[in-house]
């Protein structure tokens, strides 16, 4: 079968990987561009978030130049719009004439006999066992993709050449995705672990600052959603802390959900407790209970967001309570269908020199 | 049931918040958002428990203008105002019952703002006394029953009076609110059949906020239609239409459901009001729209309220909708 899934961060090099093991033809959206944005801003109703927007666009893009015959697609179970995004994607690709077979990956708790029957059809002819071991061995790969980006994120103030870390980071994620299995995994990970670390071994030019990045799953880890906030705040000398993993996500929205065990979402809602005290949908409480479980070890926090993504905006009033308690500063940042990257750029710009000068008057 | 509340809130300069001075704790619920979805329930538990409801007067500028002031530009409209509310209620009452609705039939939620509301209300107002019981159908009535309790016990806290045995109290659920100018009958109108019929789909807290949408219902009876609300159909006809592949969201599965009824029922027009930025809306709009044109209904009219308070804009789209809706019932 030929299949598209969408992209996010570099999460989709792996899952195309399980896909393409399994035997089917996997088409992956090209980097999120101004025209991915303009394609699924033109489609899709004019107030759904950006998000939805960007993974339309990319859906759209593939399927003008290559015949495609189902999607794989996340969703949730509500009340954040997220869960939703998989009908408004049918039901425009369907109007435009696209009729696929939609495969939806959504927290199986209450359905597991629907999730899993309409995922297994994705299995073809591979025996149960070999699946297993396929999502084993992409569930590693997704860990190791993880550690490579936490890693460059640390180094990235002290890069050699421009453009270095990222050219190795593309080559250690390519490198993981290809190993075969667990053994050569263990080593393409330390190899490329080492590529990433050469790159940036250099002295940093300026003082480095902490920053600690939350807001929205798809914005955060999204470059082409969020015009590479990370990216951007390494070149300035800001060494980025992000707490957010899809293996996190996963973890605890699927596996241990599923398995009605605790995860660490109690300590996120417990720190959470004194500004939010109920789950709003999304990242919303998480992301005050990581603001104020990282507000001791970074120097300020920057909180990204799509335009009127409810749970981030009640996070955003939460979080104006944390930063006068923990005196942190926060710079919240609003992403839509507007391209231009010089506004982040010059409200980051301002927002690392600030940070800077702070901590050197704390000195 | 809804109409009390209303007469007594009929002057709103002589406000309802006059000091009874029998010595009973004052609960102040602001009459928006929630007041549209659940109102009764928290009136008769308050003054069973000894305490006494004290609503907002009906929203009018002051109000409006004082919602708007909370800063947080991206809340949306119904939001804003109901802090507005909520900041009058603060200073003149012992405390603020702000329910946590989390959802209103069984699994299914509400939109976030709803969930992390008195949370908004607490940032916004760190002086108010808020309490907010948690308001879930379809979750355990033991633990609705023991927030009852703690409730109680602040009500008590404030002004001692005896308490009441609160066995046997449900979660409640749903009921809705039904603006009196949709089911009374136009003055001089000859009967109830002559008149075309437009269905006004949208969140009762905007259709029955009289200043949120502008008058809308006085603009539709001055154009010579009838609107016809949602909360105005009988249950069973809601549930006979209900649509296949819902969304989770209670109020906006509500609203699909009516449209199904409402193209059945072969209502001429269909105006979908909603605020600005409304997470739930961006979707409902897109599948109303697909199912009119499917069905071959009325082409839906959308209004989008906002912080603009100019009334021309929707005066002007309501008349030409009605004009046109008019031309098509003769022709």
């Amino acid at each position: 079968m030929r299949l598209i899934v969408p992209r996010m961060g570099d999460m989709h090099v792996i899952v195309a990987g399980i896909l393409r093991e399994l035997g089917h033809h996997v088409e992956v959206p090209p980097p999120v561009s101004a025209h991915t944005i303009a394609l699924g801003s033109r489609h899709a109703p004019e107030s759904v978030c950006l998000p939805c927007k960007v993974v339309l666009g990319g859906f759209l893009q593939v399927a003008r130049r290559a015949r495609v015959d189902g999607a794989l697609m996340a969703a949730g179970v509500g009340p954040c719009r997220f869960g939703c995004y998989h009908r408004l994607h049918r039901a425009v690709l369907r109007r435009l004439g696209f009729d696929w077979q939609w495969f939806i990956a959504r927290p199986p708790r209450g359905h597991m006999a629907e999730v899993l029957g309409e995922l297994s059809r994705l299995r073809s002819d591979a025996p149960l066992v070999e699946v297993l071991a396929l999502l084993r061995l992409g569930w590693h790969k997704m860990k190791a993709v993880e550690a490579i980006d936490a890693l460059s994120r640390k180094v990235y103030p002290g890069q050699r050449i421009s453009g270095g870390i990222s050219s190795a980071r593309r080559a250690a994620v390519r490198e993981v995705a290809d190993a075969e299995d667990l053994a050569a995994l263990r080593e393409t990970r330390f190899e490329s672990l080492r590529w990433v670390r050469q790159a940036g071994g250099g002295a940093p030019s300026c003082n480095v600052v902490r920053v600690g990045m939350v807001g929205e799953i798809f914005t955060v880890m999204e470059p082409g959603a969020n015009m590479q906030v990370q990216k951007r705040l390494g070149e300035m000398g800001a060494r980025v802390y992000r707490q957010l993993r899809l293996t996190d996500w996963i973890k605890e929205n699927i596996i241990l959900d599923t398995l009605r065990l605790p995860g660490k979402t109690g300590e996120l809602r417990r720190a959470a407790a004194p500004y939010l005290r109920h789950f709003v949908g999304g990242e919303g409480r998480t992301t005050v209970g990581r603001v104020v479980q990282m507000a001791e070890h970074v120097d300020g926090i920057v909180h990204v967001m799509p335009f009127t993504c409810a749970p981030e905006i009640i996070a955003r009033a939460a979080l104006r309570a944390v930063q006068r308690d923990h005196d942190i500063p926060i710079l919240t940042l609003v992403f839509d269908e507007h391209c231009s990257p010089t506004g982040v750029q010059t409200r980051l710009e301002a927002f690392v020199d600030m940070l800077r000068k702070k901590k050197e008057q704390k000195r | 049931m809804h109409d009390a509340p209303q007469a007594r809130a009929a002057s709103p300069s002589a406000g309802s918040h006059v000091s009874t001075g029998t010595g009973r704790c004052r609960v102040g619920f602001p009459r928006a958002l929630i007041y549209y979805l659940q109102s009764s329930f928290w009136r008769h538990f308050v003054s069973a428990v000894g305490g006494e409801l004290v609503l907002s007067p009906r929203t009018g500028a002051g109000l409006w203008d004082e919602g708007l002031s909370s800063g947080d530009e991206d809340l949306c409209l119904p939001v804003r105002v109901y802090l507005g509310h909520a900041a009058h209620l603060a200073e003149r009452t012992d405390l603020l019952l702000a329910p946590r609705l989390v959802g209103l039939e069984a699994g299914s939620h509400m939109c976030p703002f709803f969930l992390g509301l008195p949370d908004l209300v607490r940032s916004r107002l760190p002086g108010a006394r808020v309490v907010d019981p948690t308001v879930r159908v379809g979750g355990s009535s033991v633990r609705f029953r023991r927030e009852l309790r703690r409730l109680q016990r602040s009500f008590v806290r404030c002004a001692p009076v005896e308490r009441v045995p609160l066995r046997g109290i449900e979660i409640p659920r749903r009921e809705g609110y039904c603006p009196s100018l949709a089911v009374r009958r136009r003055p001089g109108a000859t009967g109830d059949g002559s008149l075309p019929e437009v269905a006004v789909l949208g969140h009762p807290y905007l259709v029955g906020d009289d200043y949120l949408n502008m008058g809308l219902l006085h603009r539709l009876h001055d154009c010579g239609v009838r609107p016809v609300c949602i909360d105005q159909l009988d249950p069973r006809d809601l549930s006979r239409s209900r649509t296949a592949d819902r969304p989770y969201w209670s109020e906006s599965a509500r609203m699909l459901d009516a449209a199904r009824h409402f193209v059945r029922r072969g209502v001429e027009g269909v105006i979908h009001v909603s605020a600005f930025n409304c997470g739930c809306d961006s979707f409902v709009s897109y599948r109303l729209q697909q199912y009119m044109r499917e069905r071959k209904g009325p082409p839906p009219l959308q209004l989008v309220l906002d912080e603009h308070s100019g009334e021309a804009g929707i005066a002007t789209r309501v008349e030409a909708y009605c004009d046109m809706m008019l031309r098509w019932s003769e022709g």
